[in-house]
């Protein structure tokens, strides 16, 4: 097996991870896809200063926070956050549930999550779920077709995520508390 | 058009992220993070990490990197090999790739030993599973309880073993309300104890105290109201978590069928993560409670209700102490020590 074959498996590994990390941080879908593709080669041509007795995925977070904060002085307006001290909040939650959470890849990992969206109570849940199905819509036009008013649904909105936030801490803790 | 009321207070990051993600972000004026306050900043991370999460779960075909993988390993890929790379990281995986083959005579044996290694401890995991489960419960409890917040309970003890002739046919009842800020502080008002006001009595990081009704502060180390009060290794019975700790550290655990605490709940809970304590056998500590049940709630972990139940006569004649959660409130600073109380109790 050759190095691009190792270095292929380790990526396909961490692929989703990475993305999901990459996409915290910058809402452009086209920019998102440069810098994961930016990430992946200097992560190639930098192979002989990683340290193989760490592990892979916080290695290549860092490449990729690196390329997100040289990419948010380009592109101020469609990176999230161009902050090292915000990269770094963001890949520490990314190990931890890298760590944590039962499973092997990311989507097994996100049981934790589906499960806490279905502990939401309904009206919460329809909200959640109508904004991730459907990025495209405005925000007044998601309201509407959920009969509610915009202010209404903002708040419903903010108050589903806090619950999420708060469960899926609260299983990562649980599960880092019975290691 | 339905509309809810809120009370509550937005903060920067909510506000933030709820430009970012549900606004067009690409039109959204962002501001330096550094004006963001460390909570503030670990609050919005915590809101586009979770979006980009739910990202993955419904819309996999933007957010999946696997699907991109396979384009990005063409992309200038021959051209852009690692020059010096390559080799050490060949020889890193060449190198496991001999040891393997080393001992593939061995590994018969290994995979025999393994299997049996894996049955042992499939086995024991399942056995010990719910175990874990119960402990992973404490932990989070304990967690909670040790948040710097206030919360009011009222404590209810339970005297036995005195003469009929003295306390009639009921086992003599006391209350207090005891107010705990996490791990570190705790001040108990004991009106009922004594007729003439009351008196209030804690501890805080720089040690006990007692305000009688009458009289002066007493604090530091010395005296048998003193020793009574200090929460040693054997008297944690009045910081919350203390008594989560000791059941960490010292009882048998098992998680039992959620339920609606029996009674003395002060508070409208529906039915809480229930757990049972017991004391091992093997410890020594004469005056630890035999066995402990714990309410806790669901959606936030804080204990609702703690049952302290003694089934062999203590010097103290007490046999049993309820805690049920009253509210959670914000007292002053010095609500923790006797200053906060002098004006309360002389007046």
């Amino acid at each position: 097996m050759d190095a691009r074959s190792v270095f292929e498996i380790l990526i396909r590994e961490h692929a989703d991870m990475l993305m999901a990390f990459i996409r915290s941080t910058v809402r452009d879908g086209v920019l998102a896809d440069d810098i994961f593709q930016e990430t992946l080669l200097t992560a190639w041509r930098r192979l002989s200063s990683y340290d193989k007795s760490r592990p892979f995925g916080p290695w290549l977070r860092g490449i990729a926070g690196n390329t997100i904060l040289a990419a948010s002085r380009q592109h101020k307006k469609v990176v999230s956050v161009c902050d090292e001290e915000l990269i770094q909040l963001l890949d520490a939650r990314c190990e931890l549930l890298a760590r944590r959470a039962d499973g092997d890849t990311l989507d097994e990992k996100l049981n934790a999550l589906r499960d806490c969206v279905q502990s939401l109570p309904d009206a919460y849940r329809e909200v959640i779920e109508q904004r991730m199905h459907g990025d495209e819509e405005s925000s007044p036009a998601q309201a509407d077709r959920l009969g509610l008013n915009l202010d209404t649904w903002k708040k419903r909105l903010q108050r589903a995520r806090a619950r999420l936030i708060e469960c899926l801490h609260r299983k990562l803790s649980i599960a880092e508390a019975a290691e | 058009m339905k509309q809810e009321h809120e009370s509550s207070q937005e903060s920067p990051a909510d506000r933030l992220a709820g430009e970012l993600l549900d606004a067009n972000g690409s039109e959204v004026e962002i501001p330096a993070p550094q004006s963001l306050s460390t909570f503030d900043k670990s609050r919005l991370a915590d809101l586009l990490w979770l979006n980009a999460l739910l990202e993955q779960i419904y819309r996999p075909e933007d957010a999946s990197g696997r699907s991109r993988v396979d384009r990005a390993m063409q992309v200038r890929w021959n051209s852009d090999r690692p020059m010096e790379a390559e080799k050490p990281f060949v020889d890193h995986v060449a190198d496991r790739t001999s040891q393997v083959r080393r001992s593939r005579i061995g590994r018969r044996w290994i995979v025999a030993v393994t299997t049996v290694a894996l049955i042992l401890a499939g086995v024991w995991f399942q056995a010990t599973a719910p175990s874990r489960q119960a402990q992973a419960a404490v932990a989070e409890i304990c967690r909670v309880a040790a948040e710097p917040l206030d919360r009011e309970y009222l404590v209810t003890l339970t005297m036995g073993g005195l003469p009929p002739s003295l306390v009639g046919k009921v086992e003599p009842r006391f209350q207090a309300t005891l107010f705990v800020r996490g791990g570190s502080a705790f001040v108990v008002n004991a009106p009922s104890l004594i007729q003439a006001g009351g008196f209030w009595f804690g501890r805080d990081p720089s040690g006990p105290w007692l305000k009688p009704s009458i009289g002066p502060v007493l604090s530091g180390p010395g005296g048998a109201v003193m020793q009574a009060l200090q929460p040693d290794e054997n008297s944690p019975f009045l910081q919350i978590t203390r008594v989560l700790n000791k059941i960490a550290d010292r009882y048998d655990v098992q998680l039992l069928p959620d339920d609606i605490p029996a009674r003395g709940t002060l508070v409208a809970v529906g039915r809480c993560q229930r757990i049972r304590a017991q004391l091992r056998r093997d410890s020594n500590s004469e005056r630890l409670p035999d066995d402990i049940e714990v309410y806790s709630d669901h959606a936030t972990g804080n204990v609702v209700r703690l049952v302290l139940h003694w089934n062999r006569e203590l010097p103290s004649r007490l046999t049993q102490m309820e805690f049920d959660f009253v509210q959670q409130s914000h007292q002053p600073d010095n609500w923790y020590r006797p200053e906060g109380h002098l004006q309360r109790i002389d007046k």
